[in-house]
């Protein structure tokens, strides 16, 4: 989502979910027309599985799957999903490699992902894999010490992101313009007390099919993949006043799960804008997100990004910097004013050419960044877990291509008038 | 005159009569002749064009080293901007026998872009200030790897496969204070005398049918019946010894098997990847800290080499390691449950690597450049077998060698 010259700027720095759409069928059904650049893709839901979107490349002879979970981890459990996706991370991995295939994990904002990718005709063996990443620890004999080692990867995760000053930032901004998100690290709440028990209770009652979605990129026929996710191995929705309580975490209390507040080492303050932009077009907001990058580099703030962070339910235009060294922060020079005098010229600059030299390039970076079946997956995927419509992906390129001045021109004015949240963090 | 141009434009009419007459259903399959192809990939998402240009260390003089990699990352300095406006990048890939280049764009611009691309390549001269840039860039890179353990290492090494003072022995992409002194007129040189059409190899992937994609590629490449002639070093190679000592606190050896004058290239990646399988860094090898293994390729053969980093006190033992690990691969077939299992592996590891268009233009590029033909990884791998690995292990010829151990 990040707009700083990666091709994978786009890609959310979270990805997330919105309740997914109502229509999905049986069998599976194209979504979109054949001259779709990303598309069509299939979309299914097989019995008791999850949703299944499949984007056929029949000349391709790798597959990439990439399977993810809605994740929401009540007071108690933060930090849990890390700990899934790590405990699962070492049986995924070396299934993929029997078949010179790589596979990875990580936990979203708001998802836990599992990844693999391997040669077409081993697609069974990679979705098994999966399958068995995804039952969690109730599908695998966890012992202590694998528990005790997925711990410790994930406290240390955590540490990590809550003790270096950009993504202490963006966490910060991401609890004020999303509130109803919860926070990935689990703000460094100790998971001592996690049981593999408690653990498998609420990543059952988590991995129902409803909450899961898998989308299969590369040289594999749509029947063949939706077969390979029938029978999904953790139940679709146990349901129930149990289930319903494992989900929100209760059952048998954590030992001495002591909340232990972050103590960044800050050497470098940093400041974020966001300015909340849920009435605007995403794909008009890409392009001027483009913008804004582009007339931040030209500033001179170096390190400086402008991005577009969204959901199915709010959006927010997001500008972030580090502070030059020997500023202090405050007055006419200061970072956060410099921020706004960059959304305050592009505003008043828009002109066409600039514009659509963006949208070229903000097409032209999901498409690169699509081009091989793993990155398809992702793009198909991570656009499917923020907005729950499987071909998000090909209407937000469609939508961009549409983008013209006069729509970034309005959008930046609409903005110019909205009081932005701000994040900092000081040494 | 007249008669000159007739002839030039001879090959071009025998290319569009070819297209007129192609039978179409050949065009959803692979084309290829010997040295240009499309693969038409019509769910992808971009397009890629790779192609490889006879030109490098072979052709500089001592004090010149670098040119061929400054003129081809020139071109790309001056036709950026022009690239960037129509969604597409280009790149260049430096090899001792050829100067690379890999041009990606979007499937709505992508025919305009190559057509920019191959007219800046063969037909433009880059101006003064686009050289420039060029090398200020390129001799930052250069100087940032010269002078380390693994660049010392790595030239001990060709200079003890190719003799010290051979000028294949050289950096293949150039030495900075070489570069830092070239000017504009030696890079238009360069490009006029070695990046010609006629000296090239060129492969198109992704969404474009072969038609369009012939189309443009033979408004370029013209007659593409004739392979590129390869540079042979001279004198041939020898199983030369370097061994250097620095303050380092790791050890790193070096190898440089040669290859026959015909190699059997999926056979000998195979055995590459075996060796990193063997040898490469492991938790049950802690003492491994790095493993490099690569084939060069130049006209007669080419080299397999391996560049290892490790413990000191275990150099010796992992030394004969390597060396027996190919003699083995020489004298035993694996058994077929073996061999299944590591070719299984190898060919996911292998379409990995082939994963974006790019890459798999570029690898269609090179085997058209150094085989005159392509064969897709998949195929190339099902047709391997057990003696075919030994055989392209004993193939290989003495090693020469290089060390670089802490002093």
């Amino acid at each position: 989502m990040r707009w700083n010259g990666s091709r994978l700027w786009w890609l959310p720095l979270a990805a997330w979910w919105a309740v997914p759409g109502s229509g999905v069928a049986a069998q599976p059904r194209a979504a979109a027309g054949p001259d779709a650049v990303l598309g069509p893709v299939h979309v299914a839901r097989p019995a008791l599985g999850p949703l299944v979107v499949v984007r056929e490349q029949p000349e391709s002879r790798l597959v990439a799957l990439r399977l993810a979970v809605r994740v929401e981890e009540p007071q108690g459990l933060e930090g849990a999903a890390r700990v899934v996706v790590e405990l699962a991370r070492a049986q995924l991995e070396a299934a993929a490699a029997a078949v010179g295939g790589r596979a990875s994990v990580e936990r979203t904002t708001t998802h836990a992902v599992f990844r693999v990718v391997g040669p077409a005709d081993a697609f069974e063996r990679l979705a098994a894999a999966l399958r068995l990443a995804a039952a969690g620890p109730a599908g695998a004999d966890v012992g202590q010490s694998a528990l005790a080692a997925a711990r410790v990867v994930a406290e240390a995760q955590a540490a990590a992101e809550l003790d270096t000053p950009e993504p202490l930032v963006r966490a910060k901004l991401r609890e004020a313009l999303f509130p109803e998100l919860g926070s990935v690290s689990g703000r460094g709440v100790d998971l001592a007390g996690l049981t593999a028990e408690r653990l498998a209770r609420w990543w059952s009652a988590t991995a129902t099919a409803s909450r899961s979605a898998v989308v299969v990129a590369g040289g594999v026929e749509a029947g063949r993949a939706v077969a390979a996710f029938e029978g999904w191995p953790v139940r679709a929705g146990r349901g129930g006043r149990a289930g319903a309580a494992a989900a929100r975490g209760e059952g048998p209390p954590a030992q001495a799960a002591t909340p232990r507040p972050p103590a960044p080492q800050v050497v470098t303050r940093w400041v974020a804008l966001g300015y909340p932009a849920t009435g605007e077009d995403p794909a008009v907001l890409a392009v001027a997100a483009a913008l804004l990058a582009e007339e931040l580099g030209q500033s001179g703030l170096g390190g400086a990004s402008a991005e577009l962070w969204w959901n199915a339910g709010r959006r927010a235009l997001v500008l972030l910097a580090p502070e030059p060294p020997g500023r202090n922060g405050d007055g006419d020079g200061s970072v956060r004013q410099r921020l706004e005098r960059a959304v305050a010229a592009v505003a008043e600059g828009v002109d066409a050419a600039a514009v659509a030299r963006a949208r070229r390039r903000a097409v032209r970076d999901v498409l690169f960044a699509a081009r091989s079946a793993e990155g398809l997956a992702e793009v198909l995927g991570t656009m499917l877990d923020r907005t729950g419509e499987p071909n998000a992906a090909l209407e937000f390129v469609a939508a961009l291509e549409r983008v013209g001045a006069h729509d970034v021109a309005h959008a930046l004015q609409a903005l110019r008038e909205t009081r932005p949240e701000i994040a900092e963090v000081a040494p | 005159m007249r008669r000159g141009a007739v002839r030039a434009a001879l090959p071009r009419a025998a290319a569009v009569l070819a297209l007129a007459l192609w039978p179409v259903g050949l065009f959803a399959a692979q084309v290829a002749d010997r040295r240009i192809a499309v693969l038409p990939e019509p769910t992808g998402t971009a397009v890629a064009l790779a192609v490889l240009v006879n030109a490098g260390t072979a052709w500089e003089m001592e004090r010149e080293a670098g040119l061929s990699h400054l003129a081809a990352r020139s071109v790309v300095e001056e036709v950026a901007a022009r690239l960037d406006a129509l969604g597409a990048v280009a790149s260049v890939h430096c090899d001792a026998a050829a100067m690379g280049f890999t041009l990606l764009a979007p499937p709505a611009t992508w025919r305009a872009a190559a057509v920019v691309f191959l007219d800046a390549l063969f037909r433009s001269s880059p101006a003064d200030d686009a050289v420039a840039r060029a090398r200020a860039a390129l001799v930052q890179t250069l100087s940032r790897a010269e002078g380390s353990p693994a660049a010392d290492a790595r030239l001990a090494l060709r200079e003890a496969h190719f003799g010290r003072y051979s000028r294949w022995a050289r950096p293949p992409c150039g030495r900075a204070a070489e570069v830092a002194a070239l000017d504009a007129a030696e890079v238009r040189r360069m490009l006029r005398t070695r990046f010609i059409p006629a000296r090239a190899a060129a492969a198109l992937v992704g969404p474009v049918t072969a038609r369009e994609g012939l189309e443009v590629l033979s408004a370029t490449f013209g007659d593409a019946s004739l392979p590129v002639l390869l540079p042979r070093p001279q004198p041939p190679p020898r199983d030369g010894l370097r061994a250097l000592t620095q303050a380092t606190v790791t050890t790193w050896l070096g190898w440089a098997f040669p290859l026959p004058a015909e190699p059997d290239m999926p056979a000998l990646e195979l055995l590459a990847f075996r060796i990193r399988e063997a040898v490469g860094p492991a938790p049950a090898r802690p003492e491994v800290y790095d493993l490099g293994v690569e084939i060069e390729r130049h006209g007669a053969g080419g080299a397999l080499l391996i560049t290892l980093v490790i413990d000191p006190d275990r150099a010796d033992v992992w030394a004969e390691r390597v060396e027996d690990l190919i003699r083995r691969a020489a004298s035993d077939p694996l058994s077929e449950d073996r061999f299944h299992e590591t070719t299984r592996r190898y060919l996911g590891h292998r379409l990995l690597d082939l994963a974006t268009p790019e890459a798999r233009a570029l690898d269609a590029a090179r085997q058209l450049f150094f085989d005159h033909g392509h064969l897709p990884p998949d195929e190339a791998v099902r047709s391997l077998t057990p003696d075919r690995l030994r055989r392209a292990a004993a193939s290989l010829g003495p090693p020469a060698r290089a060390i670089l151990a802490p002093g």
